[in-house]
C-alpha cells in the first residue's frame, strides 16, 4: 500500500498525472506497488514515443529514497490524498477522472455536504452581492461552500462564508503554496485554518492556463450541486456547468438582466434546463429532499428589524433597484443630509450595501 | 565721499534689511558693486549709469564702489537699481539726502530714468513696516499692492528725476490707509453652485468641506462634474481675514503673480496645476526657492484633477505639508519656510477606462478586476489617509438636467459655511485651529458623542471595519457636521451622515 502511495505521489511530482498514462502502467506492473520493479525495456513497450516521459519514470524508479524524502517534507506541512486511500473524497472519487493525488492544507471534512459556487472573475456588483449573500445563507444550513479562489464571484462566495464562519474550499489551479491571486492571501489563511484549501498541483507549480478548467473538474466534483452566479457565453464557469452535468450533479443558476453579459451563461443555462435559483432554500430545500442534509431551517434566524416611517420610505426606493443618493435625493425631497443619515443607519441594521459608484441595493 | 541709502532684499519669503553703501573716490573710472550680487543685480550697473545721464544728470567719471550690507547674504532682484542710483547722487551730492533718512527704497530703473514696478513690494514693506521703518520710496506701479498696508507714509516715484526735483523742493509722502474689508462688496462669482443641478450628495460634500477645511476625495466617471464643483469651491469659501491676505498677498508677490486687482485678494486661492507637475513645481524650488503651488494655495484650495495621474513622488511629497501646514525647500542659497495650509481637493475616476461602478448609460466599464485596483492604489496609503472625506459623484440623470427646482446659490451655501465656522471659532478660541487639524488628543476633548451616536460608532466600528485613522476621520467630519447644526455634542445622526463620506471600498488596503 505505501508503495503504491509512494509511486503514485512521485509520479504526480514528476507531473504525471494523466489517467491514461496511469492506467497504462498499472495495467502492465499489475499494481501500482510494483511500478517500482519496472525496468527500461519495460517501460520502452509502455511508452515508445515518449523519451521525455520515460526518462523522468526512470529517474523516479532509480531514485527511491529521493522521492520518499521529498513525499515527507511535503507531509510536514500539507496533507496527502492518493485515489487509493480510504479517506479519499468520496464523490470526487466517482467522477470520470478524479486526480489521482490531492494536497489538502487545512481539513476535509467529510461530514459536510458541498455546494459548489463558481462565476465570473470581472464580476458585477450584482454577482458579486449575490455570491456573498447566498454563501453566508447557505452556510447558515450547515453547507460548505467550494469555490476556485480567484478573482471576484470566487472570492466573493469564500468571504461570504468566511464571515459567516461557515465550512469553505477552496481548489486552486496551482500549487498548494502558491496564493494565486496575491491579493486573497488574507482569504488563503483563513480558509487553511477554518476550512481547505485543495490542489492536484505539487507545491511550487506555478499557474498555468490550462490548470483552470482541469481545476473545474475537481470543484464540481466535491460537491452536491453546483451553483453559477454569473457566466459569459463562453465561460470558465459554463465549464464547470459542463463537467457537472457530465458528473450528474445538479446545476443551478442564478438568473439575471437579460442584456448584462454577465448573466447571458446562467439566463441560457436555466433555460436548458438548470434549477433558477432566487433565494437559499431553492438549493437547500433540494438537498433535503435527497436526505443529504437533516434539517431545511437555519442555524440561525436573523431578527425581525423594525424601520422608522423615513427608512421605510428610502427602503422602499432602494428595493425598487439599485439607487444613487442623488436619487434618492429626487425621488424623496428629503434634504441630502437627512438621507446621507438614513442609508449609514439602514446599512448598519444590514439591510442595504453599497455597490461601488456609491450605488445602493437591498440585502432583501 | 560716502553715502547710504537703505532697501530690502527678499529671498524666498525671507526679508533682510539691507544698506546700501556707495563711495566715490578718484582713481580710474570703475563700477564695482559687492556683497554676494547675483546676475541681475550686477548689471544693475550698466541700467544706473545710463539712468542718471539720461535724467539731466550726471555718473561721476571716478571710482565708484557699491556695497550691499551685510555683505554675507545673497542679493537677488531688479529693485536695487533705484536705491543704488540715489546713494550714487547723494554721494556725488546731486540730490538732497536728508529727507533720506530712515527710508526704505526700492525700485527698477529702465535706461532712460524710469522707474519700473518690481516684484515683492508687499512682503518687504510688511517686514520693513515690523522693524519700524515708517518711509518708503516705491515705484507707481506698485502704488496697489503698497497701498494694501496700513500706515506707511509712501511717495511713489515714476521717474528717476521726479524724485530728485521733489527731494530739492521737499518731498510729501502720502500714508496709506491699508486694505478697507467692506462686507457689501460680495463681487458676484463667475461661477455659481446654482448652475449645478442634482448632485446634491456631491454638493453636500463640498459645503462639509468648506465648513471644516478639510480635505476631499471625489471618485466618479469623466464627465460627471468633479471638475465643476471643485472649481465652485472657493465660491463658499468664507473670504480671507485680514492676517491671512497679507500672507497670501506676500507669497504671490514674491512669485510675481500679484494681480493689480486688489479685490481678488480677498478670494481665496484656488490653483489647479496639471497632473504633470513637477515635485519641485509643487513644493516651490529654483536656485534661490520661489513659493510653489501649495504655497499659492495657501488659505485656498489645491485641486488635483486626475490624481492617480499624477508622478507618484510628486504626490508622497505633499505628506509633510498636508500635516505642518509649511513646507522647507533646501537649496544651495539657503533653507526656505513657506507656509502651505491648503485644502486638498482631489479628483479621479474610478479605474482607467473611467466606468467602474458607474456603467449605466450604455458605458460599460472594461477593465480587469486588478486594473480597476492597481489604479486606486497608486495613490499610497499615507496620502489616502489625510484625505476626511469620500465622494462619488454620478453623471447626472436626465431628470435633474430638465427639473425646475432651482438649485442653491453659492451665497446661500457661504452663509451656512460662515456660520459653522463662527460656531467652530467660539469653540477653539484660537482663529487657526479648524476641524480638520485636530489632533486625536483634541479630538478626545472636543468631540463628545451622544450616548445614541457612541452607540452607532461602536456598530460602525466593528460592521464597516474601521480603522482607527477612519475613526479619527469620522469623528472630525462628524464634529463639522454637527458644526454646521450649531450643536456642541456630536448627535447620531450627525455620525451618522459622516459614514458616508468614508472610505471607498477599493481603496482600503488588506
Amino acid at each position: 500500500m505505501d508503495q503504491q502511495r509512494m509511486a503514485l505521489i512521485s509520479l504526480n511530482l514528476e507531473g504525471i498525472t494523466a489517467a491514461k498514462d496511469l492506467l497504462a502502467i498499472e495495467n502492465y506492473a499489475g499494481n501500482f506497488g510494483d511500478f517500482w520493479h519496472l525496468s527500461a525495456s519495460c517501460l520502452q513497450e509502455l511508452f515508445p514515443l515518449a523519451t521525455e516521459k520515460r526518462k523522468r519514470i526512470i529517474k523516479i524508479i532509480n531514485n527511491p529514497k529521493l522521492y520518499f524524502d521529498k513525499v515527507s517534507a511535503i507531509e510536514s506541512n500539507y496533507a496527502i490524498y492518493t485515489i487509493l486511500d480510504q479517506d479519499y473524497p468520496f464523490y470526487l472519487h466517482q467522477i470520470y477522472d478524479p486526480p489521482y493525488v490531492l494536497y489538502v492544507k487545512g481539513n476535509l471534512k467529510p461530514e459536510i455536504p458541498l455546494i459548489a459556487m463558481v462565476g465570473a472573475r470581472k464580476a458585477s456588483a450584482y454577482g458579486k452581492w449575490a455570491a456573498g449573500e447566498f454563501s453566508r445563507q447557505l452556510v447558515q444550513f450547515g453547507v460548505g461552500i467550494v469555490s476556485g479562489l480567484a478573482y471576484g464571484v470566487d472570492a466573493a462566495c469564500h468571504q461570504g462564508a468566511l464571515d459567516a464562519d461557515g465550512y469553505t474550499i477552496g481548489v486552486l489551479g496551482c500549487g498548494i503554496d502558491q496564493i494565486y491571486p496575491s491579493s486573497n492571501r488574507k482569504m488563503y489563511l483563513e480558509m487553511a485554518s477554518s476550512g481547505a484549501i485543495l490542489s492536484e498541483y505539487p507545491p511550487g507549480t506555478s499557474p498555468q492556463k490550462h490548470f483552470f478548467p482541469a481545476r473545474n473538474r475537481i470543484i464540481s466534483g466535491l460537491s452536491h450541486g453546483v451553483f453559477i452566479l454569473e457566466a459569459g457565453l463562453k465561460s470558465g464557469s459554463l465549464i464547470t456547468a459542463e463537467f457537472a452535468m457530465e458528473q450528474g450533479k445538479e446545476v443551478y443558476a442564478l438568473p439575471g438582466h437579460i442584456n448584462h453579459g454577465l448573466s447571458q451563461g446562467t439566463n441560457r443555462l436555466i433555460q436548458d434546463g438548470a434549477k433558477m435559483v432566487l433565494k437559499p432554500e431553492d438549493i437547500v430545500d433540494e438537498l433535503y429532499s435527497k436526505q443529504i442534509i437533516m434539517q431545511n431551517h437555519r442555524v440561525s434566524v436573523p431578527d425581525h428589524i423594525r424601520l422608522s416611517k423615513k427608512e421605510a420610505t428610502v427602503m422602499a426606493l432602494i428595493r425598487e433597484k439599485a439607487i444613487s443618493i442623488d436619487e434618492m435625493v429626487f425621488h424623496t425631497g428629503m434634504p441630502v443630509s437627512e438621507i446621507n443619515s438614513l442609508i449609514s443607519v439602514l446599512e448598519l441594521k444590514g439591510l442595504i450595501q453599497p455597490l461601488p459608484g456609491k450605488l445602493f441595493t437591498s440585502c432583501r | 565721499m560716502l553715502a547710504k541709502v537703505v532697501t530690502a532684499s527678499l529671498i524666498g519669503l525671507q526679508v533682510v534689511k539691507i544698506d546700501v553703501e556707495v563711495d566715490t573716490a578718484n582713481g580710474l573710472p570703475a563700477v564695482n558693486i559687492v556683497g554676494l550680487p547675483d546676475a541681475a543685480v550686477k548689471e544693475s550697473r550698466d541700467r544706473v549709469r545710463a539712468a542718471i545721464d539720461n535724467s539731466d544728470m550726471e555718473f561721476p567719471m571716478q571710482r565708484v564702489t557699491v556695497n550691499l550690507a551685510p555683505a554675507d547674504s545673497r542679493k537677488e532682484g531688479t529693485h536695487f537699481d533705484l536705491p543704488i542710483a540715489m546713494a550714487v547722487l547723494l554721494s556725488t551730492e546731486q540730490a538732497n539726502g536728508n529727507p533720506l533718512k530712515d527710508t526704505v527704497i526700492i525700485g527698477e530703473l529702465s535706461l532712460d530714468g524710469t522707474v519700473m514696478g518690481v516684484n515683492g513690494v508687499l512682503p518687504m514693506m510688511l517686514e520693513m513696516k515690523a522693524r519700524g521703518y515708517q518711509r518708503m520710496i516705491l515705484p507707481w506701479d506698485n502704488h496697489q499692492e503698497a497701498m494694501l498696508v496700513e500706515g506707511i507714509h509712501c511717495y511713489f516715484v515714476t521717474h528717476l528725476k521726479e524724485l530728485v526735483t521733489d527731494l530739492a523742493k521737499g518731498i510729501q509722502f502720502e500714508l496709506t490707509m491699508g486694505m478697507k474689508i467692506d462686507e457689501e462688496d460680495q463681487a458676484s462669482l463667475a461661477e455659481d453652485f446654482c448652475e449645478i443641478s442634482g448632485q446634491d450628495s456631491l454638493k453636500r460634500a463640498m459645503e462639509i468641506v468648506a465648513a471644516g477645511s478639510h480635505n476631499l476625495m471625489m471618485v466618479g466617471p469623466p464627465g460627471s462634474g468633479k471638475t465643476m464643483a471643485a472649481r465652485r469651491l472657493p465660491g463658499i469659501l468664507p473670504e480671507l481675514g485680514f492676517e491671512e491676505s497679507m500672507e497670501v498677498a506676500a507669497i504671490y508677490s514674491a512669485a510675481g503673480l500679484l494681480t493689480k486687482d486688489v479685490h481678488s485678494l480677498k478670494t481665496r486661492p484656488f490653483r489647479a496645476p496639471h497632473h504633470t507637475a513637477s515635485a519641485v513645481s509643487l513644493t516651490g524650488g529654483g536656485r534661490v526657492p520661489r513659493p510653489g503651488e501649495i504655497s499659492l494655495s495657501h488659505h485656498g484650495v489645491l485641486f488635483l484633477d486626475e490624481l492617480p495621474e499624477f508622478d507618484k513622488r510628486t504626490l508622497e511629497i505633499l505628506r509633510q505639508p498636508l500635516e505642518d501646514g509649511h513646507v522647507t525647500v533646501s537649496r544651495s542659497a539657503g533653507t526656505f519656510s513657506f507656509p502651505a495650509r491648503f485644502m486638498m481637493i482631489g479628483a479621479m475616476n474610478p479605474c482607467p477606462c473611467g466606468y467602474y461602478g458607474f456603467d449605466e448609460k450604455g458605458q460599460h466599464c472594461h477593465c480587469a478586476p486588478y486594473q480597476v485596483q492597481r489604479y486606486a492604489h497608486r495613490i499610497s496609503g499615507p496620502l489616502m489617509d489625510r484625505v476626511d472625506l469620500f465622494c462619488e459623484a454620478r453623471r447626472i440623470e436626465y431628470e435633474d438636467l430638465t427639473t425646475t427646482k432651482t438649485a442653491e446659490s453659492s451665497a446661500t451655501i457661504r452663509k451656512r459655511v460662515m456660520k459653522a465656522r463662527a460656531f467652530q471659532r467660539e469653540r477653539y478660541g484660537m482663529e487657526n485651529i479648524k476641524n480638520a487639524y485636530l489632533s486625536p488628543s483634541q479630538i478626545k476633548q472636543y468631540c463628545q458623542l451622544e450616548s445614541d451616536a457612541a452607540k452607532l460608532m461602536e456598530t460602525a466600528f466593528d460592521k464597516m471595519k474601521l480603522s482607527a485613522r477612519a475613526y479619527h476621520r469620522m469623528m472630525k467630519v462628524s464634529r463639522t457636521i454637527a458644526d454646521m447644526d450649531l450643536s456642541e455634542v456630536i448627535e447620531e445622526k450627525h455620525l451618522a451622515e459622516a459614514l458616508q463620506f468614508r472610505t471607498n471600498q477599493h481603496f482600503q488596503r488588506s
